[in-house]
């Protein structure tokens, strides 16, 4: 697939998923979806790599900047992911899909010390 | 091409002191194509050039020159600079030297030949590379150097080739595939060696869940001779791995080895297993992510140069669960009490000495102060004793030291035959750890499997720093000790001027007397260093040629551990190949 395709897949994803929350009315099935894609998304930082840069889980700076508390909005840290930067982090768009990078979301906004 | 001009009186005396034929070496570089493996295993090579890696098979990272010495180092100047552009992560290569050309190679596997004695540029090539995969590699776009032999220069690439360039028209000589890395997300970046007919070179590997192999190549054609896999690539390594995780294991050989003529073997270091940090704590023969030894993972290997078959080995570590690769570290060979010695530092900070021909263990001594991932390791037996393991959860107790960049990290050390003593750079971190279970990823492209994740912390009591040794190789024993606050990152050169040069992090090259330690010159170049360092002759005079450039994977925690500038502002897109030389009047 296409990096272009695979990144409007992503942020489908992700506004569905910022969509159903909505219609959910921040109720319980939301905060337990968003948990669950929460541990889905720390299995898809795990598994790729993401710890070698973004140290204690992405809760401390290292190589790759904290992610904790980032104010960054999620179309910055789609395409980030999805982008990488030449020299700093590497392009996710060969090998993450767009429902694990909205879990990854997920778990960038759950992340607390 | 002609050999070089004749060189100053004290430069010839000088060099005929170390090595007793010094006129004759100085005449008899023949012409410049007719570069053959008989250079590269000459017992007396000629000083003007640098033709491996590490200058020679012996691994010394040492000039024979002396015309720069500790009297007059005090006036050492910038001769002249090249700006190679697209330095992402800086230059992290050694040079080479040859005739009084200068080679080296950039990020993205880009190429210079440049007269040694002005920086004209001669020719370049840069290689067009599968940009997509490069975006999506992790130890990328850099190059960490090249090999020479048969009239060509040798470079690999991070999308897996292997590239033969003439040296005389920087026109391509062949280009050789060897891995698949839009699957497996690695290719080259270390210096392959040449050796008689051969090439031969490491892939990346260790944290990649596949077999991290070693390739040679025919020299002159570029066709494949053979191939090992350092992952299980024996029936008995295969053992050595539960539930035949020896298919994803990692291993790899990211450095260049050496050459041996002697036992025709080649020497090479191999990368830790993945995951990294294995769950299975003290059961780790049983159970975890991959049960048993795991050969030929943070190992040296020594195959034969013909075949690839293995001939010995000694591994370092059995079961490594701490990212301590043999993968990098100089293969040093030392002749004393009548003894083959062969010098390896571990990135654990501990250095292996061992019997040449058989890689039977001499003895085994500590570079780092703090470390604790083992109690120690047995001198004779090499038996690692107190060993930490880990199970699923957070590290209790001290932290891990040294922390995931090594005791040592990848940049070489020097060894001077004139002082006996060899120089070498060791690192002071820590780290936390938190062990995860983590399925590996291998679809639709290999990822990093690093099991855990970790914060760098300082020594327990202390801080972080870093230190230039210089001891003796076999022993340990310590002459002097140079501190820093930031460990350097960069290469360590010796020169028979009784000189010791390292550029450090900070971004200033410093000279050191080889005996004493005490520094004898400085140079601030603006950046800091994660490459080579050489020396060689051109036109009748010495050159040191420094590769300034920051942005290395060790480098890039400078700025969160430090906290401050440089590290904050320092680019990671901006390098030069910098060479100083003594002023005319000298």
């Amino acid at each position: 697939m296409p990096d272009i395709m695979r990144w409007l897949f992503a942020v489908g994803g992700i506004l569905a998923l910022t969509t159903s929350s909505g219609l959910a009315d921040a109720g319980a099935s939301s905060d337990t979806a968003q948990s669950d894609a929460a541990k889905r998304g720390e299995a898809v930082f795990l598994s790729h790599g993401c710890a070698y840069c973004h140290e204690n889980g992405g809760r401390s700076a290292g190589k790759g900047p904290k992610l904790m508390g980032t104010s960054r909005d999620d179309s910055f840290i789609t395409f980030r992911i999805m982008n990488g930067k030449p020299g700093l982090m590497p392009s996710f768009s060969g090998s993450i899909d767009g429902d694990q990078l909205a879990d990854l979301i997920a778990y960038i906004r759950s992340l607390k010390d | 091409m002609q050999s070089p001009p004749y060189l100053p009186a004290v430069f010839r005396l000088g060099t005929a002191m170390f090595f007793g034929i010094a006129a004759t070496v100085l005449i008899t570089a023949g012409p410049a194509l007719a570069q053959t493996a008989q250079e590269l295993e000459a017992t007396n090579p000629n000083p003007n050039d640098w033709l491996s890696y590490h200058g020679t098979y012996k691994g010394y990272d040492y000039s024979g020159l002396d015309q720069i010495n500790a009297n007059n180092v005090k006036d050492l100047q910038v001769a002249w600079m090249h700006f190679p552009g697209k330095t992402i992560r800086g230059i992290e290569s050694m040079p080479l030297a040859k005739d009084g050309v200068l080679y080296y190679s950039g990020s993205y596997s880009r190429v210079f030949a440049l007269d040694g004695a002005t920086g004209k540029v001669l020719w370049t090539y840069f290689p067009e590379l599968d940009d997509q995969l490069v975006a999506r590699q992790t130890h990328s776009p850099y190059n960490r150097g090249m090999a020479m032999g048969d009239g060509k220069l040798y470079v690999g690439t991070v999308d897996g080739r292997l590239i033969a360039i003439d040296m005389k028209t920087g026109k391509p000589a062949w280009d050789t595939k060897l891995i698949d890395s839009e699957k497996l997300t690695v290719g080259f970046t270390g210096a392959p060696i040449f050796a008689r007919d051969t090439v031969v070179i490491g892939a990346q590997g260790g944290e990649w869940p596949y077999r991290g192999p070693l390739f040679a190549v025919d020299a002159a054609t570029g066709k494949k001779k053979w191939e090992f896999d350092t992952s299980g690539g024996t029936p008995e390594a295969m053992k050595t791995w539960g539930n035949d995780t020896w298919r994803i294991g990692g291993g790899g050989g990211w450095m260049p080895g050496t050459y041996d003529p002697q036992t025709n073997a080649v020497w090479w270091g191999v990368a830790n297993p993945d995951p990294l940090y294995d769950w299975a704590g003290s059961d780790w023969m049983k159970t975890g992510a991959r049960p048993g030894d795991n050969l030929y993972t943070s190992s040296v290997i020594a195959l034969d140069l013909g075949t690839g078959q293995l001939k010995f080995y000694h591994q370092e570590l059995p079961h490594d669960n701490w990212d301590f690769d043999s993968a990098i570290g100089e293969f040093v060979q030392i002749d004393r009490g009548g003894k083959q010695l062969m010098v390896h530092p571990n990135k654990s900070g501990y250095i292996f000495v061992y019997d040449r021909a058989n890689a039977k263990l001499e003895n085994v001594w500590d570079l780092v102060k703090n470390s604790n991932f083992v109690k120690s390791i047995d001198p004779k037996t090499g038996e690692l004793i107190g060993r930490r393991d880990f199970s699923e959860g957070k590290l209790q107790g001290e932290p891990l030291c040294p922390a995931i960049s090594g005791g040592v990290s990848w940049n070489s050390g020097a060894y001077s035959p004139k002082t006996g003593l060899m120089y070498k750079v060791g690192n002071e971190w820590c780290m936390t750890l938190d062990v995860t279970k983590a399925a590996p990823v291998t679809e639709p492209q290999v990822q990093l499997n690093i099991g855990a994740t970790f914060k760098f912390v300082p020594p327990p009591g202390g801080d972080y720093s870093g230190h230039l040794d210089a001891r003796d190789p076999v022993t340990g024993a310590v002459k002097w000790q140079v501190s820093f606050r930031e460990p350097p990152l960069a290469s360590v050169l010796a020169t028979a001027g009784n000189l010791v040069f390292l550029p450090d992090a900070a971004g200033i090259t410093h000279a050191y007397n080889a005996e004493t330690g005490k520094e004898l010159w400085s140079h601030n170049e603006g950046i800091g260093h994660a490459g080579g360092i050489i020396s060689y002759g051109a036109g009748g005079k010495q050159y040191i040629a420094v590769a300034a450039g920051w942005g290395s994977l060790a480098g890039q925690d400078y700025g969160t551990i430090f906290g401050e500038e440089p590290w904050k502002s320092m680019p990671i897109d901006a390098g030069a190949m910098i060479v100083y030389a003594l002023p005319s009047s000298h």
